[in-house]
């Protein structure tokens, strides 16, 4: 055999399988049955190509008394273009129970194709027929029909529609959940009914959700049979304990009826079908439950009845210094998911913490609440290290053995690693690093009022004037020592002729008393001095050459300039040599100091107006 | 020991003018000590006889030791309203900060005036003044200088100092003038408890956001009685009842 047959065998059995996959063979039944009431069992085979199906002549329990009966039927569909077809084959018998109990009807095996597929068994239970009911009606197929009351048309006892309530614990612990069943047992037809759970004080009620459309079954209650159904489920959280009670709840129905004196084909032609509805209310019954407290809680107790498990881990894969980390911690189990109080994680110290972020996500079943609670704890570290983060505990009530659990998880370790960014400035940095503050000043303070400030008082502005009072006294104190300099030297000027005077009379008393040395000293200074005022000219600094450039730029004579420096010299002259008997000589030099001093007074004084 | 220490400090208050001082020194020790409600309670009183930023800021720390940031911010900034270049008040009070809860972004805009405003807070009122009268006899003496001075450097410096002098005792006479308006300025206030602000002053009014101990927030509006409009330094703006803060 060559590979390419080889292949097109595969991809022929390939595009074969599904078709064989698709063939399936369902049984259908009716779960409840009355003691001798008939009904139909059918087997469906989803193609037509049913080579044989194995027949069943006897059934365990149940007589046969009719089958089995074979009816094909075929659909074709055409949606948006596409072709479908449905086609099945369908296998009935027609049973009725002999006797009560529970049953199971065998599978059958059907041949499709040369393949031998198996159905489904069924289980049925049959309950004992009585009442007035269904064996005399009894209804062809499986759709249960109203059954009628004996009693008059439109009259509804409380025998033909109740309900019972039952609880599946009538002792839990506070927390622990109870599961309400609200069961509807008629015999007419109901066609709806609407009652609602209060709001109770004692209990967190959820309702468990059950479909829409209700199905009836065939139950007996009290040694009757009714049509019974479960109309709601409530899962109830005791929130207090003691003996609490459900109330009796409401229920408003419509129930239909069908007229017997009506003629039916009349009904038919004129609209009329004879049927007919009644308004009843139903009262369930009330329901005590108790609840018992939790024995002693533990200190770190989390709240938790049921049943959980607890597992933590570390989201963030590469933790950095400054960036948040995320620690994930998930409990799950059965029980009160979403009262959970969030367990306490013991970060290092050097973690700065947040508020844990807490999800919960939960189913209600029967059972109580089973779901799961997801707690994100966000941590930001402050610096990189190896640190530990310890092992949480969690503490709940476990209804299974009646006490108080602690689970943990394990440690996780942690490596901070360097980061890049800061979520602190400098100065934040610096205020975080010294964690305590500045010690308190102590010492002596000065107490004053609040309003009492310095600035803008009388006594501030007083500072102001005080210090231009002494601005203006220490100005008019220098301006006048100023004025008095100035004035000086004008004195000096115009004093120089009486000064030299003055001198000169003490020169002249010195020669008469015949010290000629002195006199001509004298008469020296006076001559000196008098150039030197009147010139502006410190002693010091004056020669004869400067007397003469200073005269000639007064303009004094040239003559009188000679005679004054030949004076001078003579003076000199005089004061040092040892004739000192010339009494005449000293008379006329004398003289002509006197003279020459007047006459260049005059011409100075001249000269200066 | 509570018993001797509290005929003391009435003994002590019997003498009158003296008491403030010696009641802060054993208020210190108090502190010192570690008992810090004792050390309130004196330093309060001393605050009673009047008004000292060494006092509400030693009063801040004690509260500060025993965990009550609302009181210790509210008293470092009382502090820091009358000390505004004191470098432990200004550390104390931004350490207490980094521990409230509410970290809300400021917007200080421009540079140059949060430069103006901290130059302008390196001293206070009275500093400002005596600096402006300094200013005003360093301008009077150039002017000194500048009359009669002999030789012309010496003019020509006295001058300009004289003009410069004159300038800078306008301009801290303004400083002055403006740190006493926001020295006596009451228009902030410090969060004492978790309070829910509301957009109208009312108790059915809707929540904005909540706002924790310790933060502080400018009044726009406390003309009534028990609601008063505020503003935070992110810019929201909303209803608070007046029992939840404590003006500075």
């Amino acid at each position: 055999m060559d590979i390419k047959k080889l292949f097109l065998i595969v991809i022929l059995l390939l595009a074969a399988s599904p078709l064989c996959a698709a063939v399936r063979v369902i049984a259908h039944a009716p779960e409840t049955v009355a003691q001798g009431e008939q009904f139909r069992l059918e087997y469906e085979v989803n193609t037509q190509d049913v080579k044989s199906a194995q027949v069943l002549t006897k059934i365990p329990g149940f007589e046969i008394l009719y089958g089995p009966s074979r009816s094909s039927s075929y659909s074709v569909q055409i949606i948006n273009g596409h072709q479908s077809s449905v086609s099945s084959v369908t296998y009935g018998y027609t049973l009725m129970a002999r006797k009560p109990g529970t049953y199971v009807i065998p599978h059958i095996t059907v041949n499709v194709d040369g393949h031998s597929y198996a159905s489904n068994s069924v289980r049925i239970k049959v309950v004992p027929g009585g009442g007035g009911s269904s064996s005399g009606n009894a209804s062809q197929g499986g759709s249960p029909q109203p059954v009628n009351s004996k009693s008059s048309v439109g009259h509804i006892s409380n025998k033909d529609l109740f309900i019972s309530v039952t609880a599946n614990k009538s002792q839990v612990y506070e927390q622990e959940p109870i599961l309400l069943t609200y069961r509807v047992y008629t015999r007419l037809n109901l066609r709806q009914l609407a009652g609602k759970m209060p709001d109770l004080k004692g209990f967190m009620v959820k309702e468990v959700p059950l479909p829409q459309q209700k199905s009836f079954s065939i139950g007996s209650y009290n040694g009757q049979n009714y049509y019974t159904t479960v109309w709601s489920q409530y899962v109830m959280f005791p929130q207090q304990t003691g003996k609490l009670v459900i109330p009796q709840i409401r229920f408003d129905g419509i129930v239909e009826f069908s007229n017997p004196n009506v003629d039916p084909i009349d009904a038919f032609f004129n609209g009329n079908s004879g049927a007919f509805e009644r308004k009843k209310s139903v009262i369930s019954p009330s329901l005590a439950v108790m609840v018992r407290p939790l024995p002693s809680k533990p200190v770190n107790f989390s709240g938790a009845v049921g049943h959980f498990s607890i597992k933590s881990q570390l989201r963030t894969l590469h933790p950095r210094e400054n960036e948040t980390l995320d620690l994930q911690v998930q409990i799950s189990g059965t029980g009160n998911v979403d009262l959970i109080k969030v367990p306490s994680v013991n970060f290092p110290g050097d973690f700065d913490t947040y508020d844990p972020k807490q999800t919960s996500q939960s189913k209600l079943t029967t059972a109580g609440m089973v779901g799961n609670m997801t707690i994100d704890y966000v941590a930001v570290p402050k610096h990189r290290g190896s640190y530990t983060i310890p092992g949480i505990d969690f503490t709940y009530f476990d209804t299974s053995t009646n006490s108080y659990k602690t689970i943990h998880t394990a440690p996780i370790n942690v490596d901070v690693a360097k980061g890049e960014k800061s979520i602190y400035s400098d100065k934040q940095k610096e205020i975080l690093a010294r964690s305590d503050i500045n010690y308190i000043k102590t010492g002596v303070v000065n107490l004053h009022h609040k309003e009492d400030l310095f600035w803008n008082r009388s006594s501030f502005w007083l500072y102001y004037l005080i210090s231009l009072l002494l601005f203006v006294a220490v100005f008019i104190y220098l301006h006048r020592r100023v004025v008095q300099r100035g004035d000086e030297v004008g004195q000096r000027v115009r004093g120089a002729g009486h000064l030299v005077l003055a001198r000169m009379k003490k020169a002249r008393k010195l020669m008469q008393q015949n010290h000629i040395d002195e006199f001509y000293d004298e008469t020296l200074h006076a001559m000196m001095g008098y150039v030197s005022d009147k010139l502006n000219i410190p002693v010091s600094d004056l020669t004869k050459e400067k007397i003469v450039d200073e005269f000639l730029a007064q303009q004094v004579p040239g003559e009188l300039s000679d005679h004054f420096t030949r004076l001078l010299s003579d003076c000199e002259f005089f004061r040092f040599s040892q004739n000192k008997n010339e009494l005449n000589s000293t008379e006329s030099v004398y003289n002509d100091v006197v003279d020459v001093i007047s006459k260049l007074d005059s011409i100075l004084k001249k000269k200066k107006k | 020991m509570k018993r001797i220490f509290s005929l003391l400090i009435l003994f002590l208050s019997l003498l009158g003018v003296q008491a403030a001082e010696i009641q802060k020194s054993l208020a210190d020790s108090m502190y010192a000590a570690g008992k810090y409600e004792q050390a309130i309670t004196l330093y309060q009183k001393i605050l009673q006889q009047g008004d000292n930023a060494t006092i509400y800021y030693n009063l801040g720390n004690a509260y500060y030791r025993l965990h009550d940031m609302g009181h210790a911010i509210l008293n470092y900034e009382r502090a820091a309203n009358r000390e505004p270049g004191d470098a432990d008040i200004r550390f104390n009070l931004a350490l207490a900060r980094s521990k409230t809860v509410d970290k809300i972004e400021s917007n200080d805009g421009f540079f140059l005036v949060y430069w103006f405003r901290s130059f302008l807070n390196s001293m206070n009122t009275d500093q400002w003044g005596r600096l402006s009268i300094g200013a005003f006899v360093f301008m009077l003496s150039g002017v000194l200088v500048y009359v009669f001075g002999r030789r012309l450097l010496f003019r020509k410096i006295g001058f300009f100092a004289a003009v410069v002098m004159f300038f800078l005792t306008f301009v801290f006479n303004i400083f002055a003038y403006l740190q006493r308006k926001q020295y006596l300025d009451n228009t902030h206030a410090v969060v004492m408890e978790t309070s829910r602000i509301k957009s109208s002053p009312a108790a059915s009014g809707t929540v904005l956001f909540s706002l924790h101990e310790g933060t502080k927030v400018k009044i726009l509006d406390n003309s009534m009685r028990d609601w008063v409009e505020i503003k935070i330094s992110d810019g929201k703006t909303g209803w608070m009842q007046k029992t939840d803060m404590e003006i500075i």
